[in-house]
This record gives structure tokens, C-alpha cells and sequence, in this order.
């Protein structure tokens, strides 16, 4: 048996009050009769009777601290764990999106982890578990281990690091594993909250839905300064409509603006202030007695502009150069479609990035272009062909970035420049300079390749916006929910105590000491504006799967109503048996 | 409306049973041992110069020869002494016993007076603090009635000292009735009134409050008379022991006064006392 909230048991010191109330006297009430003569003579005349009240009374109490207990026990929630040490092997994934943040009681992350703590704590010794971690990543926490302690060691790693869940990476992750042991089961602790699955794993598959269908949540999306004015967009993810108090504040912590806002599901709001203070950083968060997902309820922003640049991405929408870009916490990112790109926005941004298209006069500014379109009027280019082998030339573009595992299938030469890529019909992609502005262009359409999947791509962009930026970008080293590492970089908060290694990085302002070197780094959480209300029913072409509510018999309604049943037997003992 | 509310009409024929040898003042319905002038023929004695000689009876002259005077019975009053204790334990109930008390006594003397005896009436705590000496005849009800209204009761009791007291007003061959709840020493003063060779009748008298009381909980019992304090759970098995120590306090009492020859009573005051006589009637009384 497994108690879910384990805390309510400190309700079980009403027990000990309930014998003290006992062991004082009662308060009596004063009754005149004609005379206590017959009273006096009761001991002397029904001794039995005597007895038989007081061992009534005394069973009175019996019941009521028995109702007591069982009320206890039903706040803690117990669940008869029948599975529990039914010497299976089990790979269990724990999904470590944010929608697991939500409070359901406990969070549904606390929730998950303390049933997996049970079934660990109660599995046979010959069990095999394994465990992993599911974020946008699949994480293993723990290869198959019959060690509790190890295994209880690896669940106290998990937390929350992720916006979205990506099921299907840690269940392909999770059937290979399984493939390695016979009759293994696939056990998934989810609130569900991403969309179909790709495919069910073959053999035993267990999903534990966790939470309820009901969410009241508002989130900070974005807090974003231009130097004069800071834009917060405040979104509502839950199912019911919310409203919350959006408060911002300094470095100091001192409160500069505050605004109501009310959001039905679905919906958001651009807040905007003036007259921002004096201040390296801001923060903006949601107060709100009844928002149930705290994690994503603030957001830090740097207020110093200046040195950061502004990047316009021109495309129909690619998903890998988004997620990139916004690696770079300082550059801020807008996206527009070619059709709607406007010869007016080249003074407004600092960079561009044009993928699938070129504007008819290319911005005054550092651009890099992916697939550019053939024939174009800036720089000449061949036609699209079938790329039968390509090789990397010399390039600190290319510094530190491996294109050995890199495949691209379609691609065009371009012609100029100096070469970064090079195939067999000329450059594949070059870097060029314009008016004295440089201009990468990559001959290929990131979708025509695996570069998006390969360790090169982040490195390759991040030496095209160095070489934009001309110095270094804020650390990426750091993200929400890591662990501060070891070696030569110190974690200091933003106070200047240093924080120990080991300690998991939550939202908030951090100085990343590397060598001498400070750098101010600001971590958010991670956001989703997917609905986070709990999904009980797993979709796939194979089928759907129900969410067992839990895994082991809950014992809540016994509980209550055996209580309910003493407290009609101690009535009956007090006003007909007693 | 006759006094106490009571329907006095249906006592108009009873009576008192008495057990032989009552002494009296006056003629009356009563039969006595001794020789008098009423019908009933007691016996024979042979004619001595004086006699009435309507009293010869001339047929026995007729067979024997000799003068006979035929002797009859004599018809005496009877002195009926109803004792009403008057401790505050008498007054306590939702019914009161007191007020019960009092018409049962107004209810006997009617019967006494009726049958043409002398009734007496007395009241008091530890002793005799009101005291109507006998009195008889129809026109002496409302002086009962008047002396019954006047009774207040109050004090602590003590029925055995109260009978002590009375017994020097008695003389022999009297009814004393006792109505009392005999919640204090009584044995003392039962046998004082056997020994004043008294044909007594007990009456105790209960509420139903008494008998089955309705309170439950943690209680404070407080005394009526003497103040005194006890502290109860009561619930249903304190409440059946309550009621058995009452059940084996009336067998107490009935017990003692079969040992003494007196008749006893447990009256309930929820119950009409005409009702209630009417109801022992074939025990004591009688029909003239």
C-alpha cells in the first residue's frame, strides 16, 4: 500500500487530543431530583450494569478514534498497490514536460515520482527497472537495475526541464530497451499533454494519466524590452477562464507596475509599460491564488537592449531555424512570411535570415540565406540537382562543427564567395561580403538534409551569428533545470553567493564566472501554450490507449466509508446503546 | 367542581376495611364486638329485673319456659388518621407528588366521612407541624378540604420521627394511613404505629419523572431536601440500574409492612387517585 499525500498523516495528532478531551472530566449539568437516596444505592444494587456503561463509554471512544483513523488514512490517500512486486520487468517513463508542473494536490511531477518511489520501494528483489526521463528529449535516468537505492537515486534526479514532451523519442527509446528484455513492461506517468502518438510499443504498455481534465493557468509567454517599453504576453493554457494580478518588478525585487488581467482558455494579451526602471533585468509574473501551474508564471527579460541585436527570420516557417535562433537569449527573434516582408523593415532589424527567398534588395545588414531562389539578383546560383557527395572546406565558419554524419540530398551551387561546402557542382554554400556586410548562403533547403538533427547545425549558426555580432553570445552553456556543473565556470546567483554544484537551476538571474569573465545570464522556464489539461486517452494509429486513473486500488472511498459506517454505530451506541 | 378536581361521586359507596376491634365515640355503620342496639343479633342472656322486655324474646319463652333477653351487636364510628409527610422531596416532579398527595388524602377522608367516621388529618417533616383533630360528618369536608389547601411542603424529612410524633395523639384501634415517598428512614415509625396497635395503611407515593426519568448525559444530581450532590453518567444501563435499586426499594418496603401486617400501596401520581382507589378497592375497602 502506497499513500499518495503522506503528509496528511500529521491530521492523525486529532488521535491524541481525542484520548485528552477523554481524560477530562466532563462537564456535568446540574438536575434537582427528589433525592439522591436510590442514586447513592446504584454500586450496591446493578454493579454489572455499572460496568457494561463504562465499557460502553470506553467503546465509544474505541469508535471514535477508529473514525479518526480512518479518516487519516483516507486523507493520505492510500492505493493498495496490487502490481507491486509481481517480479515483472518494467521501463518506466516519466514524462518531465511542464505540463506536469500542474498541482493536482501535489504537483503531477511529485505525484508521479512518489508512486514510482512506492513501486520501487516494493518491488520483488529480482525486479528489473529501468527509467526514463521524458522531455522534448528522452533522457535515460537509469538502465534496467534490480538496486533500489541506485534507482531511488536516479528518480531524485528528475525535474522538470522541458516545454513539450516528446513520446514518441522515449518510447522508441523505451522498445529497444524493452527488446533487450523479455516480457518487459512499458510503464508512461503522464498527464498526456502532446499529440499522437507515432506508434504504440509492442508488448506490455501501461499509461498512467495523471491529473484532472480541469486547469486554471496563466502564463508569462514572452516579456520582451525594446529599451523604452517592455512587452509582456500573458496567455491562458487552462481550460477555465483566469484572472491574475500581472506584477513586474527590478533586480532589487522592488515592484514597478502591476496590471488585472482576465483570460478565457486560449486567449492572449500584450501588456505593455513605460518608463522602465533603472534596472540590468526585469521580471514579470502572474499572481493568482488559484493558478495551479506556478513554474511558468514568471519571466526575466534583460532590459539593456543596446548591445543585443534584433533578427528578422523571412520565412514560411521552419521549425529548425526558430528553435535555433532562439538558443541566442541575446538576440531577439521575429519571424514574418516572405509575402508579408516589407523593403521598410530592412532599417528596423540589426539581422536577417532568409530561408526559401531573397526581397528584391537585400537589407544593409549581416543576412544569412538558406535555399536562396535561382535565378535571383544578388549573387548567382545554379539549379537545384541531386548532391551525390559534398565536402567540407577550411572555414572558421565551420569551426568545431562535424558534417561527417551530414547528409544533404538536393542542393545548388552558388557562385562567389569564399567556400564553406563543396560538391560537384561548385560551392555549395559560401560566405560572402556585401558593401562590407557579410552574406552566408547556404545553396540547400534545411529540409533537404539532416543537418537540423546533427551537433553541426547549432555550432555552424551560432559561428554565423558570432561572425554577425562580431563577439560572443551569452552563454548557452546554462538552461532551465540543469545541474550546475563542475570544472573551471562558477553559478553565482545574482546576489554574488555562489551556488554548490549539484544544484538544479530553476527560473531566475545567474552570473556565469568563466575565468574572468562575468556574463548575466537569465533563465526562464519553460512555456507551452498546448493546453495542459490532463489527456486520459492516448491516440495512435494502432489504437487509442486509456489512462488507468491509478495503478493499484485506491482505498479513499473504503476508508470514508467505513468511517461514515463507525459514526452510525457510535450513534446508536450513544443515544440507544449507551 | 369538588375539591382537587376529583369525581368524588364514584367513592360514594366504599368504605374502609377494618380487621375487628375498633374502638369509637359515636354510633356509626361500624360493627363492633360489644353489645348495643343495632339489628344484628349477637346472642342470648337470661332475663335479669330491668332489662327492656321488648328485648324478651317471647317464642324462645314459648319452647324453653324461661326468660331470655336477646343481646345485639353494637354500630361505632371509626377514627381514621390520614399522615401526609410534608418533605420537600414530596413537591419535586413535573407531577407533583404533594399536590397528588393531598387529593389522595381528601379522597380518604370523603370515604371516612361517608361511612360516618371521625377523620383526622396530619402533616410535617420530621414531626407533626399541622394536625385537624377527628372530625365527622358531611358538614366537616370542607374543613378537610381547607386544611388540605393550607399544607405547604418544604424541609428536610424524616418519616420515622414523624410517625413518633403522631403516636402519642392516637389511641388504639384506629387507621392511620401513611402517604409518604419514604425516601428517608421509615422502619422505626412503621413499627412505632403497629406497636400503638393501629390498623395502618401505606401509601408511597412516586412521579413518573421518578420512576423513569428522561434526562441523559453527564448529570449533577442535586437533593431537593438536603442539597447533597452525586454525579452520574446516565445512560441506558446507569438509567436500568436506577431502576432496579427504585424496584428493590419498593420491595423493601412492601416486605416490611407484610412482616408488620400492614397493607402497602405504590401510587403513582400520574394516575387519578379515585382511579387508583377504585382500583385497590377489593383489597381495603369495601361496600357498605
Amino acid at each position: 500500500m502506497e499513500l499518495l499525500t503522506p503528509l496528511a498523516l500529521l491530521t492523525g495528532l486529532v488521535i491524541p487530543a481525542i484520548i485528552i478531551l477523554y481524560m477530562l472530566k466532563k462537564r456535568t449539568r446540574p438536575q434537582t431530583v427528589s433525592s439522591i437516596m436510590l442514586w447513592q444505592r446504584l454500586e450496591r444494587v446493578n454493579r454489572p450494569a455499572l460496568r457494561l456503561s463504562k465499557l460502553l463509554r470506553s467503546l465509544l471512544l474505541a469508535l471514535q478514534l477508529l473514525t479518526a483513523l480512518l479518516l487519516v488514512l483516507a486523507l493520505a490517500r492510500p492505493v493498495l498497490n496490487i502490481f507491486a512486486g509481481s517480479g515483472e520487468t518494467s521501463i518506466v517513463i516519466i514524462d518531465t514536460s511542464i505540463s506536469m508542473g500542474v498541482k493536482d494536490g501535489d504537483t503531477r511531477l511529485e505525484q508521479a515520482v512518489e508512486r514510482v518511489r512506492s513501486r520501487i520501494r516494493g518491488k520483488a528483489p529480482g525486479d528489473k527497472v529501468a527509467l526514463i526521463a521524458m522531455g522534448e528529449e528522452a533522457v535515460v535516468l537509469s538502465g534496467f537495475s534490480t538496486d533500489s537505492a541506485a534507482l531511488l537515486a536516479a528518480l531524485a534526479q528528475v525535474g522538470i526541464t522541458s516545454a513539450r514532451a516528446n513520446p514518441n523519442a522515449a518510447l522508441a527509446l523505451a522498445a529497444n530497451m524493452a527488446a533487450a528484455e523479455d516480457g518487459a513492461t512499458i510503464i508512461l506517468y503522464s498527464a498526456g499533454c502532446f499529440g499522437p502518438l507515432a506508434r504504440l510499443p509492442e508488448g506490455g504498455f501501461d499509461f498512467i494519466a495523471l491529473g484532472s481534465g480541469e486547469v486554471e493557468n496563466l502564463l508569462i509567454e514572452d516579456a520582451v524590452s525594446d529599451g523604452d517599453r517592455l512587452y509582456v504576453t500573458v496567455f491562458n493554457n487552462g481550460t477555465v477562464a483566469a484572472a491574475a494580478s500581472i506584477e513586474i518588478r527590478d533586480a532589487q525585487g522592488q515592484l514597478t507596475g502591476r496590471r488585472e488581467v482576465k483570460l478565457d482558455p486560449q486567449q492572449r494579451q500584450v501588456l505593455v509599460w513605460r518608463n522602465l526602471p533603472q534596472s540590468p533585468w526585469i521580471s514579470a509574473a502572474v499572481v493568482s491564488a488559484g493558478d495551479q501551474l506556478e513554474l511558468d508564471n514568471i519571466h526575466y527579460s534583460l532590459l539593456d537592449q543596446d548591445a543585443a541585436g534584433k533578427l528578422l527570420l523571412v520565412s514560411e516557417g521552419n521549425l529548425f531555424l526558430e528553435r535555433a535562433l532562439v538558443l541566442y537569449p541575446d538576440i531577439s527573434v521575429s519571424r514574418v512570411a516572405p509575402a508579408s516582408y516589407k523593403a521598410a523593415m530592412a532599417g528596423m532589424y540589426d539581422y536577417f535570415v532568409f530561408d526559401g527567398f531573397l526581397p528584391s534588395e537585400l537589407p544593409a545588414a549581416p543576412t544569412l540565406v538558406f535555399d536562396p531562389p535561382h535565378p535571383n539578383p544578388h549573387f548567382g546560383t545554379g539549379a537545384a540537382v541531386k548532391i551525390q557527395a559534398y565536402r567540407p572546406l577550411s572555414h572558421p565558419l565551420l569551426a568545431h562543427a562535424d558534417f561527417s554524419d551530414v547528409s544533404i540530398g538536393f542542393g545548388k551551387a552558388i557562385v562567389g564567395g569564399s567556400g564553406l561546402l563543396e560538391f560537384e557542382g561548385g560551392l555549395l554554400a559560401t560566405a560572402m561580403e556585401r558593401q562590407g556586410l557579410p552574406l552566408v548562403v547556404f545553396g540547400f533547403a534545411l529540409q533537404a538534409g539532416d543537418l537540423p538533427l546533427r551537433p553541426a547545425f547549432p555550432i555552424l549558426l551560432r559561428n554565423v551569428l558570432d561572425s554577425f555580432t562580431g563577439s560572443r553570445q551569452p552563454s548557452t552553456l546554462l538552461r532551465y533545470g540543469d545541474l550546475v556543473p563542475a570544472g573551471e565556470m562558477a553559478v553565482l546567483s545574482f546576489g554574488g553567493d555562489p551556488l554548490p554544484q549539484g544544484h538544479r537551476l530553476g527560473a531566475g538571474a545567474y552570473i556565469l564566472v568563466t575565468g574572468e569573465t562575468q556574463e548575466l545570464i537569465l533563465l526562464n522556464p519553460p512555456v507551452t501554450t498546448d493546453s495542459v489539461a490532463t489527456r486520459d486517452i492516448l491516440e495512435s494509429p494502432g489504437g487509442q490507449v486509456k489512462g488507468k486513473g491509478e495503478r493499484g486500488m485506491p482505498l479513499l472511498w473504503p476508508l470514508i466509508l467505513s468511517a461514515l459506517l463507525l459514526v452510525g454505530i457510535e450513534w446508536w451506541v450513544d443515544n440507544y446503546g449507551g | 367542581m369538588a375539591p382537587f378536581d376529583l369525581n368524588l361521586a364514584r367513592l360514594d359507596r366504599l368504605m374502609l376495611r377494618h380487621k375487628g376491634g375498633l374502638t369509637g365515640t359515636s354510633s356509626g355503620k361500624r360493627l363492633s364486638n360489644k353489645f348495643g342496639t343495632s339489628l344484628e343479633f349477637a346472642d342470648y342472656r337470661p332475663y335479669l329485673p330491668g332489662d327492656d322486655i321488648r328485648r324478651i324474646d317471647w317464642a324462645l319463652y314459648g319452647r324453653s319456659r324461661r326468660l331470655y333477653t336477646r343481646l345485639n351487636r353494637s354500630e361505632l364510628d371509626a377514627t381514621v388518621n390520614i399522615v401526609i409527610d410534608g418533605s420537600a422531596s414530596m413537591a419535586w416532579g413535573e407531577w407533583s407528588k404533594g399536590r397528588r398527595s393531598l387529593a389522595l388524602a381528601f379522597a380518604l377522608g370523603y370515604i371516612s366521612i361517608r361511612s360516618y367516621d371521625r377523620v383526622a388529618l396530619a402533616m410535617g417533616t420530621k414531626d407533626v407541624g399541622s394536625f385537624l383533630p377527628p372530625v365527622h360528618g358531611r358538614a366537616a369536608l370542607p374543613r378537610i378540604a381547607g386544611f388540605l389547601e393550607r399544607q405547604e411542603y418544604g424541609h428536610a424529612g424524616n418519616v420515622s420521627s414523624l410517625l413518633l410524633s403522631l403516636k402519642k395523639m392516637l389511641r388504639p384501634h384506629q387507621f392511620t394511613v401513611v402517604i409518604s415517598d419514604f425516601l428517608s428512614d421509615w422502619r422505626q415509625g412503621l413499627e412505632s404505629l403497629v406497636s400503638a396497635r393501629q390498623q395502618v395503611l401505606v401509601f408511597q407515593v412516586i412521579s413518573p419523572d421518578e420512576a423513569e426519568p428522561q434526562w441523559r448525559g453527564p448529570l449533577t444530581l442535586v437533593d431537593s431536601e438536603t442539597g447533597g450532590r452525586k454525579d452520574v453518567e446516565l445512560d441506558q444501563f446507569t438509567l436500568a440500574a436506577y431502576k432496579q435499586a427504585g424496584e428493590e426499594h419498593r420491595r423493601e418496603i412492601r416486605d416490611y409492612c407484610r412482616s408488620l401486617g400492614i397493607s402497602s400501596f405504590v401510587y403513582n401520581v400520574g394516575t387519578d387517585p379515585v382511579d387508583f382507589l377504585v382500583e385497590i378497592a377489593p383489597a381495603i375497602l369495601r361496600t357498605t
